[in-house]
């Protein structure tokens, strides 16, 4: 009891984020040990051992949001540019020379480390922080389209362009991130609806490409994907798996790691763990699951009301908006509202890298509520320009 | 700067409705699936639903003493089609169902038209049909060609072809020893060998996923997860099928003859205890069966056989010796208010305990029991013998479900132990045991005192290796003194010399033994009576190397006596084991060795088939290093191998061989060969006919 008393008062920032954090991790470890049996099985490993190595990189994931909430958020903007170009060159390299797995190349080995990670999870990162940097100090002429749209813009079509072609689904969802987070940061609304007609002609380019060079893009997976999305009204097998879960569940679930559909549905612990959620826990769980992202975007919306043009708050709302959306799209997947797209559901599905980064994400979401919070506390944080002062 | 927060605030509002109105439609639609849609997918989810179904091991095999089969399983496969497999398009089977349909009703189906079959999977396929049955047995060859007919060749998930192995289980020698190889599965008990060693021979059963197609109906689901089964191991026993057939036979015969109820007969090694072989018939509308394992699953009344474990007591307590005198009051004696009867009419009197033995009188047994035990300690001192005797427990041999013997004891009080308990007990009666376990008390006075645990499996093979070895196990070093022994072994040879089984004498070899005659429902005031009758001895006295049990239960005809019923079942397997084991062949080396020049022996032929002649008889012979044949010369008192060459340009002289031999050699060289009679080769003549082939006529004798 001490102990948890001492981290309460040694954890400064916002306690219901934490706490939604918290629960998402252990809701993470019983989902993962459920939906991992079957490969278990496969592997003739026991379930323990993959629970074991993800309750391992979670806790390693905690110790780097710890680390990344300790820093000062205002840090990270300094950082930003460093970062973007870091990233670039490693989206580039990764487009070209990476090993290709399921016909995409998305993942690299670090040297020495030997961990394989994926860049676009560093480039997600780097651009939100860039982003909130730029919306944040181009707050006083943020309407003009040369000196505030165009310096914005266009690393974000960069980026999104490298990772489209291996990776379209993430492109397309970093792409929307920005687009809001922009919309947030009051850029002018037509420009908006530019960005709008962007996307869709950048979903164009790519279809033409892919069909000028069908080896190197992977638009037969697109179309395959869409086809059965829009042709089939039940879903696709995987689909159809997933409802049968679901239906399973009923409002109260069949109970912690008796899930069925764990044994049929291709990637329980990642790509469908919604689904394995709801067989277990029913109704219940989903509305738990869906509250928790809510309820961490309903923090960081506050994090924005309580200081707007600040960086830190442009900062907090993208990367949630980053977390919220992708996890909002891998639950729409599992209940056939969109096409299937490959996504995860942030911070509970398994996946060593991916994960990470989230945690990163949530790490630097409570810094800024951290000393948001210390500011509020004091006096009005529009108060104390100085922060202002780091750019 | 107020203006701005407004414009912020706002769209800040509308992304947060937005998401939120985004979130509740997720959430609303998971809510649909869960409750509206729920019951059409969990209903869904049934018939998609998989399992892990577990894959039988291939069973190991039961090996007689010498490698052959006894029980093995033979695979078999079950054929089903799966006519609504994900890869089989329309396209597809229209493209080969005409294809599919003849080579189905070819080789599959000979009463079928084409037409017909193919108006079968037409209608299949439609009905939505997944593990439609082709064919139920097919063995592997089938099962080949099968493979390769036209859709089915393109494998489980596009043309829909599944294959369900299956094994069923074999007994090459039929009912040969059937019981004692026993059986498993299908609710029955497990009984016998294959219900002991069940762990063994079953191996570890894999597991397989499995897809719900239809009710309790399941198909394999390729290229998931399977564990492969691990075979079973194999077991060697000690039975040599050759002296199970004699057994089987001779018992046969007997229970025929005497139309008795059922009967088994066992032979034992003396030396290690093995098992050589059980025979248990039972009387069916069939004839007689193998059908209840009686020697190892049942306890009897044993009756007099019971009498040496008796007089045995006697003598290891000091209580009496052979010359012990005893009354036997012409036949008839009373304990308290019963009457004791001789089964003979003796007439005797005044006899020693040998003869009352030898003639098996219950008075004289039972007087002598009576008198010297009830002093002792009442009763405890002879029932203190049995134990030593190993009669009051299983021998533990392993074959499931051995019986308990049954021993009254004073000291219980369910057991009614009464006056007269004593000295019916020490005539075999209010006393049960197996006869498994009066044959292993008998083959240890044979084997001078030393008790074997009897049993039946020798090696444990994986894969062709020897995984375990079961070497003789000794249960009791020197079951009563090495006089009451000896005295024992005399008291049984003279059974067969003078007594009971005077009649069962044989002129080849000596033997021992001792005739039992029980009366079994004596407590019924039936009609009839009924006896089992039993003869249990070992031979040859002097050097035991085989001791055999014969019970014979309700003989109906042709006497009932153990002498006279189960005694002419034990020399005929005696007399079969004695010409068969060639252990006792050697002494007929010397005395006759000029036999190679009798008329009716092969005196040439193939060297190996002499070499192995030469190794099981014991001969002497010398083989010339080279060629394969060899002509045998007997000179003096031993025997010359000497090779024979053969000139390729003469035509090979046969005579002397046997008609395989000479075929072989004769047609190597392309002649062409009639013959008339039987026996060896005496005469060969040339006829030469048209053209170059030589027509030899071989005249045999």
């Amino acid at each position: 009891m001490t102990n948890i008393a001492t981290i309460h008062s040694n954890l400064k920032g916002d306690k219901t984020i934490w706490f939604i954090v918290a629960l998402l991790a252990i809701f993470s470890a019983l989902a993962v040990y459920s939906s991992t049996f079957s490969m278990a099985y496969a592997s003739l490993k026991s379930s323990e051992s993959y629970l074991l190595k993800h309750t391992i990189i979670i806790g390693f994931g905690l110790i780097l949001t710890y680390g990344s909430y300790r820093m000062h958020y205002m840090q990270y903007s300094r950082l930003a540019p460093i970062l973007l170009l870091l990233a670039i060159p490693l989206l580039i390299y990764t487009f070209l020379f990476a090993p290709e797995i399921n016909d995409a190349r998305r993942w690299i080995t670090l040297p020495i480390i030997g961990m394989s990670f994926q860049p676009s999870d560093f480039a997600k990162l780097a651009l939100i922080i860039f982003v909130a940097r730029a919306i944040s100090s181009r707050q006083e002429n943020i309407k003009d389209f040369r000196s505030a749209f165009l310096p914005i813009i266009v690393p974000v079509i960069i980026v999104c362009l490298l990772i489209a072609k291996d990776d379209f689904s993430s492109a397309g969802l970093l792409f929307l991130t920005c687009t809001l987070m922009m919309f947030v940061g009051r850029v002018d609304l037509k420009y908006i609806g530019l960005l709008i007609l962007l996307g869709v002609l950048g979903i164009a380019f790519l279809i033409i490409l892919g069909n000028i060079f069908p080896e190197e893009f992977r638009t037969d997976t697109w179309f395959a994907r869409i086809n059965s999305f829009i042709t089939n009204a039940d879903g696709g097998w995987q689909i159809q798996q997933s409802k049968i879960a679901i239906a399973d569940g009923g409002i109260f679930g069949v109970g912690p790691g008796n899930s069925v559909q764990r044994n049929f549905l291709p990637y329980p612990y990642a790509d469908f763990i919604y689904a394995i959620i709801c067989e277990e826990y029913g109704l219940f769980g989903a509305f738990v699951i869906i509250s928790l992202y809510m309820g961490l975007f309903y923090r960081c919306t506050s994090i924005v009301t309580k200081c707007q043009k600040n960086f830190g708050a442009m900062l907090a709302i993208g990367l949630c908006l980053s977390l919220v959306i992708q996890a909002f799209a891998n639950i729409a997947v599992s209940v056939h509202l969109v096409p299937v797209t490959g996504l995860t559901l942030p911070l509970i599905s398994m996946g060593g890298s991916s994960l990470l980064f989230t945690c990163i994400s949530f790490g630097i979401i409570l810094s800024v509520s951290r000393y948001i919070e210390a500011n509020i506390k004091t006096k009005s944080i529009d108060m104390y320009p100085a922060y202002e002062g780091y750019h | 700067m107020k203006e701005k927060k407004s414009e912020l605030l706002l769209r800040v509002y509308i992304l947060f409705f937005t998401v939120l109105a985004v979130a509740i439609v997720l959430f609303l639609k998971t809510a649909q699936i869960a409750i509206v849609e729920g019951d059409r997918w969990s209903a869904k989810g049934d018939s998609l639903y998989l399992k892990y179904v577990s894959i039988e091991a291939d069973r190991g095999n039961i090996l007689s003493e010498d490698s052959r089969l006894m029980a093995t399983s033979i695979p078999f496969f079950e054929i089903r089609m799966d006519l609504n497999c994900d890869g089989l398009t329309d396209e597809l089977f229209n493209q080969h169902i005409d294809s599919l349909s003849y080579y189905l009703s070819r080789l599959v189906y000979q009463d079928q038209s084409k037409e017909q079959v193919k108006q079968r999977l037409k209608a299949e396929r439609k009905r939505g049909s997944r593990y439609m049955l082709v064919k139920r047995k097919v063995n592997y060859e089938e099962l080949e060609k099968i493979k390769k007919f036209p859709l089915f060749r393109l494998g489980r998930n596009t043309g829909g072809l599944i294959v369900v192995r299956k094994s069923q289980r074999q007994m090459p020698f039929k009912s040969l020893a059937n019981r004692t190889i026993g059986k498993v599965g299908e609710g029955a008990k497990p009984v016998g060998l294959e219900g002991y060693f069940d762990s063994t021979l079953s191996g570890e059963a894999g597991k397989k996923l499995m897809q719900r197609v239809a009710y309790n109906t399941y198909i394999p689901v390729n290229n998931l997860t399977e564990i492969e089964p691990k075979s079973g191991a194999d077991i060697q026993t000690t039975i040599n099928l050759d002296m199970q057939d004699i057994a089987h036979n001779s018992l046969k015969d007997a229970l025929k003859h005497h139309n008795a109820q059922f009967g088994t007969a066992i032979i034992m090694e003396v030396e290690t205890g093995a098992i050589k072989a059980i025979a248990n018939l039972g009387k069916s509308k069939y004839g007689y069966v193998e059908d209840t394992n009686h020697a190892i699953g049942e306890a009897f009344e044993p009756g007099s056989t019971f009498k040496l474990p008796s007089i045995m007591a006697l003598m290891d307590d000091g209580l009496a010796g052979p010359n012990t005198k005893v009354n036997l009051e012409n036949g008839q004696t009373r304990f308290y208010d019963r009457y004791m009867r001789d089964s003979h009419f003796h007439g005797l009197d005044e006899v020693n305990m040998e003869k009352a033995f030898e003639i098996s009188s219950n008075v004289g047994i039972a007087k002598l029991v009576n008198q010297l035990y009830r002093r002792q300690n009442n009763s405890r001192g002879y029932l203190r013998k049995l134990r030593q005797f190993h009669l009051d427990r299983k021998t533990g041999i392993e074959v499931m479900g051995e019986a308990d013997a049954f021993v009254k004891n004073p000291d219980r009080k369910e057991d009614n132990w009464s006056g007269i308990t004593l000295p019916w007990m020490s005539i075999g009666y209010e006393v049960e045991v197996t006869a498994i376990q009066m044959l292993n008390f008998y083959n240890a006075v044979a084997n001078d005192g030393k008790m074997m645990k009897p049993y039946l499996v020798s090696k444990v093979f994986h894969e062709g290796e020897l995984v375990k070895e079961f070497k003789p196990r000794v249960l009791n070093n020197q079951i009563a003194k090495e006089s009451t022994i000896e005295h024992a072994q005399t008291l049984l040879e003279n059974v067969v010399v003078r007594g009971t089984a005077k009649r069962l004498k044989s002129n080849q070899y000596d033997f021992a033994g001792k005739t039992g005659t029980a009366w079994f429902d004596y407590d019924i005031e039936a009609q009839t009576k009924k006896y089992r009758a039993s003869f249990i001895g070992y031979f040859p006295a002097d050097k035991p190397k085989y001791s055999i049990m014969v019970l014979i239960s309700d003989p109906k005809q042709n006497g009932f006596y153990g002498g006279a019923v189960a005694g002419p079942v034990f020399r005929s397997i005696a007399d079969q084991l004695h010409a068969y084991d060639t252990d006792f062949a050697k002494s007929f080396t010397k005395a006759e060795s000029n036999w190679a020049n009798s008329e009716k022996v092969f005196n040439s032929g193939y060297k190996s088939d002499f070499k192995k002649l030469n190794d099981t008889l014991g001969f002497e012979m010398n083989f010339p290093p080279t060629g394969n044949w060899v002509n045998i010369e007997s000179e003096a008192h031993s025997l010359i191998a000497e090779r024979i060459a053969f000139n390729k340009s003469k035509l090979p002289d046969v005579v002397g061989m046997g008609l395989r031999d000479a075929i072989y050699i004769l047609e190597n060289v392309g002649a062409h060969v009639e013959l008339s009679g039987s026996g060896k080769v005496k005469e060969q003549t040339i006829r030469k006919k048209e053209g170059l082939q030589t027509i030899v006529e071989l005249k045999l004798e």
